[in-house]
Formats: structure tokens, C-alpha cells, sequence
């Protein structure tokens, strides 16, 4: 018989593949059970939850009863620091590992440097694992729009939503999500400024009202307060419905895998299920007045009290969610095999005449934010004390998902999951809303915490340049001694890494003579 | 089809209210933009924000183009005296008054869903508002005259503005195919 080059060629080939695949199966059936092995993240970022409004961590008011009870077989850090007092820098610190000086997404719905895109969560952590990613605040989903390349499943942040009338992540727009939101989320159909279209706007307005009064009708009998939505743009939805979708989206993930859950509440409006509302009417409790700053909006204390009571009431109601959510995913055994991290984006701030977050201010209750990780098999709680910030979030993934550390990072391994317990490492917060991204930073307030002592730096602001404050958290947790005067040596010590490590950041920024 | 020929009002004054209705939905969506800029400055290149200028351009035409319809619509279902007989300057005149009390509902429903009074407001004092601005235009010659010939004068902006709104089509298109 005549052997042809074809058939010689084929018998090779035949003969090559089955000896690869004799080599490799026990290897691959070894890499499917260290797959099925491989714990999954799940990262649970609650917007606008302040660490000070958590009975977890001592609030009089019982407002986390379940997050007591997850904490049991938990990580429980008391001094986690959120970078920035809003969104936008806070989100993009916890994804990118660095401080918003370096990423440079200060401003209301900012986005990180293009330039520095590479630099996240899930181009960093190792491929094998599946990422998905949620973010129902769209500020939050601007940044994963920017790391979308790297992101295996993505789901819209309208995905768990009653009604919305959301444009950019539609299909037409699926190539320039970014941009598609600057012409109509952030102008065409705005709602907290001049809209930049006339009739679309005004429809898109008498539609929302007429969806509101009548098809939510019922939903609005257990929501008296108001549906549920995302304060600046028409997305409307409940809490269970959301919490729902997210448990239901993680039990069906492939594993191992990352998930990133950004969920909207307790930010405000604060619209908690009728069974959360008078929740804290009868208690005595009254919190410690202190005086109205210079750069505050000089809200009264009635008011300011009146605000605290419902978020706190709309705080028990995600507690509540979150417990079902916990129980959900414990009952599925998903937690046998997962890290399971609960943090925030930046906290609220209810006192000094400041309502809400949108303030020049860093006092603890905006930037001290929850943050408890529970690891697979954990049996018993831990207490951290030492300050933590959320750019140590990824350094600390890297480490546990076995994946490479770059040297840019800012922060370190999270103390519990490999890194040390250090008093004295500084961790920082800012907001530089009124500065340009590509420009040095001009107007701005700093915070430093670093040991016992926090010290704020006001630059630039009209009237209030270049103001100190110095505390110590330790014997004064409420702010309300500044040690400015007194401590001068701890003062210029803290001055000096403070300006030092500015510098440094806006350096590239410098315009060159 | 004679009827619809009846009633399909004269090229030139449908020229002429689509001009109002372009003059009136650009200068709005212009301030807002030039309002905006400053802000965008902050994080966004140059290139991008002209990419959202391309944006809001085609928006705008497609506002006016669907109002303008809406109008055309009206002209050829409503009695001829009521509206196609006098396309341009009753179509002027409603156009006017519902551009101030839209206004008027959007900016005072900033943040918050706009509340019931306003909208009931707004039912009420938009109708009663054309009703007596075209009471007034029947009325008074000199108002007529007046709003003819801004008409045919607000057309040079369909010479500025269509253009740019095709140049605005092409960047999406570049954009998102």
C-alpha cells in the first residue's frame, strides 16, 4: 500500500494529538479540581453606609442586627477609611488600589485617567477566575464601562430596576457608553440642572410622574415614603427585588470567580419599607451637637436629627436585605467556598450643619466606612483596629487570589489576611470636587489618620485657606477638640508626609517652565 | 387626496415654523451646553466633549423634526381654519407659549419628580395660554405681521444648524458602527 504525504501528515497529526492528550489529562483533571477549589470573591460595596451608623460598631440605635451576625465569622475592621467623601473617588480607590490623587476621579461623576484604564481590580486578578461586576449607582458603572475589557460579565445597573428611563447602556450605545452618558444622563434629560433638551425632558418628566402616581401604586403602599431610586437619574426599584437579583446572579456565576455588587441603598433618598419606618421614633437617644463649620450649609440640628432617624430606619431595612441575602447564599454553601467582603464607597454625614455627603468636610462619619471579610471556613470573629483604607481592598484580593502585585499599588494586605497590624501606617482621604483632573489640585480638603491623631487640611477654599485641624480619635472619637495649637510637633510632622506625599502626586501634573 | 392637498400647509411656512421651532430647541440645548462645558472641562478631552456636542446636535434636530410632525399631524386632522390655514403663525404662537410653560416644568422640577400642582398647573395654564395668544395674534394685525416675518427670518438658522446636525450624524455613526 501506497502511504500518500496526506495520509502521512494525517496519521502524524492523529498520532501527536493523542499522545498530548495521554500527557496531559491527569494535569488537566488536577487544574479542574484546584479550580473547584479556588475560592470566589464576592465584594458586597453598600453606597453611602457610614461606619458610625453601625450598632456593629457600637451605634446606640440597633440599626445592623444581621451584619452583627455575619461579623461573628468574620474580619471586623473598626478603623477602615473610605478615599474620598462621594462616590466617584471612593469607588474608583477601592477598584484601582490607589489613592484619587493618583487616579485623579475627583469630581461628581468623574472617571479615572485613560491613561491609567489597565490599572484594576479585574485586569489584576488572575484569569482563571470569572469576573462579573454590578454597579447600580451609574457613577460607579462609569468605571466599569472603563474596565469593560476586562470584565467577563458586566450586568447593567438597570438590570434589577422597577422603571428607568437609562440610555447609555443600551444596545445603540453599547461602543460609547461613556460619552453616551455625558449627552443624556449628565445633560439632555438632567434633572439637578438646566436640562439640555427642552421637550424630551419635560416628557421624560410627565412620564415619570405619571408612572409614579399611577402604576406604582401598589408598590407604594409598602414604600410610603417613596419609591426607592437613585436620586438624580429615573430609576426606581425595591430592595427586594434587587437584593433578589444580585443572590440569584451570584449563585449562578462560574467558578471561581470575582463579583463586584454595588448597590444603591442606603444612599439617599431615604425610602425604607413601611416596617422600617418609626423604627427609632421612641428611643431617647440624641446625638452630640457640635458646632456649625464655616464651610457647612448651617442646617439646623432639628433637621439635621430628623435626617439621621430615616437613614438609620433606611439602614435597618438593608441590614434586613442583606440578612436574607447572607442566608440565601449561605443555604446555597457558596460560602463554604468564598470570601465575602461588605464595604462602602464613603459614608453620610449628619451634624456641624451638614446634611448628606456633598461637603467639603471629611469628619469620621463621611469617611469611615464598614468594611468585614469573611473567609472561607471562619468559625470565630476578629477585631482589627489598626487604620485600614479601601486601597488596601486589592492589594489584599491579589494576595489571596494568588495573583501578581504591582509596585503602583498604593496600599497593603489587609492585617488578618497576611499584612501586619500597624498603628502608625497613615492612610488618607480627599475631595477635590472643583479641581481639574490634569491640573495640580488648588481646592481641596485632606485627611490624614495615622495612629491616634487625624489631622484635616482645608487648601484653597475662599475665607478658609489653608486651615488646620488636629484630633485624637482615640480620646475625642466625636472631633470636637481641635489640636491644631496644642500639638504642634504631631502637626508639622503630619503636615510634612501630608504635603510630601502631595507633591509627589501632582507632579505630573506641573505645568513645565 | 385633495383634502389632504387641501390642508397641507405652503412649504413656506412650513419653513418657517420648523426655523422657529430649531431657533427655540437649539438656543436652549446651546446655553444648557455652554452652562455644562465648564464642568466637563474638569475630566473630559477636547475631542470628547465635541463628540457630545455631535450628540446633542442630532438630538436637537430630532426634537425639532418629531415637533415640527406633531404640528403637520395636527394641521392635516384638525378643521383647516384652525390650524393650516394659518400654519406659520398659529403654529408660532403655540409653540411659544408651550416652549415658556415646558420651560417652566422643567426647571421646576429639578431633583424631585415634578409635583402634582405643577403638572395640574401646567394642564390648566399651557391651553388657556395658546388660547389667548392666538386670540390676540386674530386680533391685533400688527402682532400677525410681527410673527410672519420673524418666521421667515429665523430661517437662516436652518442653514446653520441642519448642516451642523449632518456633521453630528456622521460622528455618531463613526462613533458607534
Amino acid at each position: 500500500m501506497k502511504l500518500t504525504r496526506r495520509d502521512f501528515i494525517k496519521s502524524a497529526t492523529l498520532y501527536t494529538a493523542g499522545m498530548l492528550g495521554a500527557l496531559f489529562q491527569p494535569n488537566l483533571q488536577r487544574l479542574t479540581q484546584s479550580l473547584n477549589n479556588t475560592p470566589n470573591i464576592i465584594i458586597l460595596v453598600f453606597d453611602c453606609f457610614s461606619a458610625r451608623h453601625l450598632s456593629l460598631l457600637g451605634y446606640p440605635r440597633l440599626t445592623t442586627p444581621n451584619l452583627t451576625r455575619f461579623a461573628e465569622r468574620a474580619t471586623v475592621y473598626h478603623r477602615h477609611y473610605a478615599a474620598g467623601n462621594f462616590t466617584s473617588p471612593g469607588t474608583a480607590s477601592l477598584l484601582t488600589g490607589t489613592y484619587p490623587w493618583t487616579h485623579r476621579a475627583f469630581q461628581q461623576a468623574g472617571v479615572i485617567l485613560r491613561k491609567l484604564a489597565d490599572h484594576n481590580l479585574f485586569r489584576l486578578i488572575d484569569g482563571s477566575y470569572q469576573k462579573a461586576a454590578f454597579a447600580q449607582n451609574l457613577w460607579a458603572d462609569l468605571f466599569l464601562y472603563q474596565f469593560d475589557k476586562d470584565i467577563d460579565v458586566h450586568i447593567k445597573s438597570t438590570a434589577y430596576s422597577l422603571a428607568n428611563d437609562i440610555h447609555y447602556n443600551g444596545n445603540f450605545w453599547q461602543k460609547d457608553p461613556l460619552l453616551a452618558f455625558r449627552a443624556d444622563e449628565d445633560f439632555l434629560e438632567q434633572d439637578y440642572g438646566i436640562p439640555g433638551s427642552l421637550y424630551f425632558s419635560f416628557f421624560d418628566k410627565l412620564r415619570s410622574y405619571l408612572e409614579n402616581e399611577f402604576s406604582f401604586r401598589e408598590i407604594r403602599k409598602e414604600y410610603p415614603r417613596g419609591i426607592p431610586n437613585f436620586l438624580k437619574y429615573k430609576l426606581y426599584f425595591v430592595l427586594e427585588q434587587v437584593f433578589d437579583g444580585v443572590a440569584k446572579e451570584i449563585i449562578r456565576l462560574q467558578k471561581p470567580f470575582v463579583g463586584y455588587f454595588h448597590l444603591w441603598p442606603p444612599h439617599e433618598p431615604y425610602f425604607p419599607n413601611r416596617r422600617f419606618i418609626g423604627l427609632f421614633d421612641e428611643d431617647d437617644w440624641e446625638p452630640m451637637p457640635k458646632p456649625t463649620h464655616p464651610l457647612s450649609a448651617g442646617l439646623s440640628d432639628d433637621g439635621l436629627n430628623e435626617a439621621r432617624r430615616q437613614y438609620d430606619e433606611y439602614i435597618a431595612n438593608v441590614d434586613a436585605e442583606f440578612g436574607r441575602l447572607y442566608t440565601r447564599l449561605r443555604n446555597a454553601g457558596l460560602l463554604d467556598n468564598s470570601y465575602l467582603i461588605v464595604t462602602s464607597d464613603h459614608g453620610q454625614l449628619f451634624e456641624r450643619g451638614v446634611s448628606g455627603h456633598v461637603t467639603p468636610l471629611l469628619y469620621d462619619p463621611v469617611i469611615h466606612v464598614p468594611l468585614i471579610i469573611s473567609a472561607p471556613g471562619q468559625s470565630e470573629r476578629r477585631d482589627i483596629y489598626s487604620p485600614t483604607s479601601c486601597v488596601d481592598i486589592l492589594p489584599t484580593l491579589l494576595k489571596i487570589t494568588g495573583s501578581s502585585s504591582p509596585d503602583w499599588l498604593d496600599g497593603n494586605v489587609l492585617p488578618g489576611f497576611g499584612g501586619e497590624e500597624r498603628a502608625e501606617q497613615s492612610v488618607f482621604a480627599m475631595e477635590a470636587k472643583k479641581d481639574p483632573s490634569r491640573d495640580p489640585m488648588t481646592r481641596a480638603t485632606f485627611a490624614m489618620i495615622k495612629g491616634d491623631y487625624k489631622l484635616i487640611w482645608y487648601a484653597g477654599y475662599p475665607g478658609y485657606d489653608n486651615v488646620y485641624e488636629l484630633y485624637n480619635l482615640k480620646t475625642d472619637s466625636e472631633e470636637l477638640f481641635d489640636l491644631s495649637q496644642s500639638h504642634s510637633e504631631i502637626l508639622a510632622a503630619m503636615k510634612r508626609e501630608l504635603q510630601a506625599k502631595l507633591a509627589d502626586a501632582d507632579k505630573p501634573f506641573l505645568v513645565k517652565a | 387626496m385633495r383634502v389632504f392637498r387641501k390642508k397641507f400647509p405652503p412649504l413656506r411656512e412650513i419653513l418657517g415654523l420648523y426655523a422657529t421651532i430649531v431657533c427655540l430647541v437649539y438656543s436652549w440645548t446651546s446655553i444648557a451646553f455652554f452652562w455644562k462645558v465648564p464642568s466637563w472641562l474638569y475630566f473630559l478631552t477636547l475631542g470628547e466633549i465635541a463628540v457630545v456636542l455631535s450628540y446633542l446636535l442630532v438630538s436637537s434636530l430630532l426634537e425639532a423634526t418629531i415637533i415640527l410632525f406633531i404640528f403637520l399631524l395636527a394641521s392635516l386632522t384638525l378643521p383647516s381654519r384652525w390650524l393650516s390655514d394659518k400654519f406659520l403663525v398659529r403654529g408660532s404662537v403655540i409653540i411659544y407659549s408651550l416652549t415658556f410653560w415646558v420651560a417652566l416644568f422643567d426647571l421646576s422640577s429639578l431633583i424631585e419628580l415634578p409635583s402634582s400642582s405643577t403638572v395640574i398647573s401646567f394642564m390648566i395654564g399651557m391651553p388657556l395660554t395658546c388660547a389667548l395668544a392666538i386670540m390676540l395674534v386674530d386680533r391685533i394685525s400688527l402682532v400677525h405681521q410681527a410673527i410672519t416675518s420673524l418666521g421667515d427670518r429665523l430661517t437662516i438658522f436652518l442653514y446653520v444648524c441642519l448642516p451642523l446636525s449632518l456633521i453630528g450624524i456622521f460622528v455618531i455613526i463613526l462613533r458607534i458602527l
